[in-house]
């Protein structure tokens, strides 16, 4: 389901998500269960661009969670809760995407046949429907592309912060992120001809 | 002077073929320019200066970097047991979770069954010659 920009997430003082993580950090469930509580459509939404998959994407949320809870005795608070959540996040979204890698018989990156984008009716145009194409065309790149293009034209991070999460260099990061981009743009100019 | 700069002098803009060639080459570098990763050389801004296809072009995609910004608020609703599920798969911090536990004691149970097995029936064997 889509909450969409006028639906808010509970929003918490940076204070009180500060204090919830102290509790967390000396064991106290309840926390991070409100930490959880707190971060979980971001979360998943994060995981949801990666992988253009909402199991898939339920999946990483949830082991993302996990990991955190792991990890949280050693949080040191250089970053915001929420951007060292979004960096686990997209650490097992990665994961798991070398684990469906290993599955499959193509590797995605290569798998690079253009969708037929005939079967989606959606028209560019107005701001929300360009926003509707664009996210379609997203869930179509290949997951590599997809990745970079999330990070850092959704999400802002820099190249080398991409690059680092992703275990890429910078330039493998821009490249990718204009593969993706070129991508984007023929998806995004089909669906305009036919509407 | 780089390859597409040295298409674009021998193009020129005297003819439809060579402003179409000069066209799909600046469109090639609108993502570089706009994203800032890779700056449109001179002669390529110099043809996006005058040409109102690929400034046409240009809005278009700038459009298509506001709507990949708008995602970020974009937000998708959890599913409604996700909380609980991870609640549940909760195991003390830092350490592996019990159930992993077991699994690792039982493989090494096995392995020891195994092994013990093994060297039974070669002592009965060697018993017997």
């Amino acid at each position: 389901m889509h909450l969409g920009n006028d639906v808010v997430e509970p929003r918490v003082e940076t204070h009180e998500i500060e204090r919830l993580v102290a509790r967390a950090q000396q064991g106290d469930r309840d926390a991070f269960g409100e930490l959880v509580y707190l971060h979980q459509h971001e979360v998943y939404t994060l995981a949801l661009r990666l992988t253009a998959n909402p199991d898939m994407a339920a999946d990483v949320a949830q082991e993302a969670f996990v990991r955190a809870w792991r990890a949280i005795p050693g949080f040191r608070g250089e970053a915001a809760f929420a951007t060292w959540l979004h960096r686990i996040t997209v650490n097992m979204a990665w994961t798991h995407r070398s684990r469906r890698r290993r599955l499959q018989a193509a590797p995605l990156d290569e798998a690079f046949e253009i969708a037929d984008p005939r079967d989606d009716p959606v028209r560019a145009g107005e701001m929300s429907e360009l926003r509707d194409a664009v996210k379609d065309a997203l869930s179509r790149l290949p997951s590599g592309q997809r990745a970079v293009v999330v990070l850092k034209d959704v999400y802002g991070w820099s190249h080398a912060e991409v690059g680092e999460a992703l275990g890429i260099s910078v330039t493998a990061a821009k490249v990718r992120l204009h593969r993706g981009h070129a991508r984007l743009r023929h998806e995004l100019e089909g669906i305009r001809e036919r509407g | 002077m780089n390859g597409a700069d040295v298409a674009m002098a021998l193009t020129g803009t005297a003819d439809r073929a060579g402003e179409r060639v000069l066209c799909r080459l600046v469109r090639a570098r609108l993502p570089g320019e706009l994203l800032d990763t890779w700056p449109m050389s001179p002669a390529a801004r110099r043809h996006l200066d005058t040409c109102l296809t690929c400034q046409a072009q240009s809005v278009r995609y700038r459009g298509v970097l506001r709507a990949l910004r708008s995602l970020r608020d974009d937000i998708e609703e959890a599913p409604f047991w996700l909380v609980d599920r991870v609640l549940a798969s909760l195991d003390v911090p830092g350490r592996r979770s019990s159930r992993r536990a077991a699994v690792a004691v039982s493989a090494v149970a096995a392995s020891v069954a195994v092994a013990t097995a093994v060297a039974t029936i070669r002592w009965l064997r060697s018993g017997s010659v």
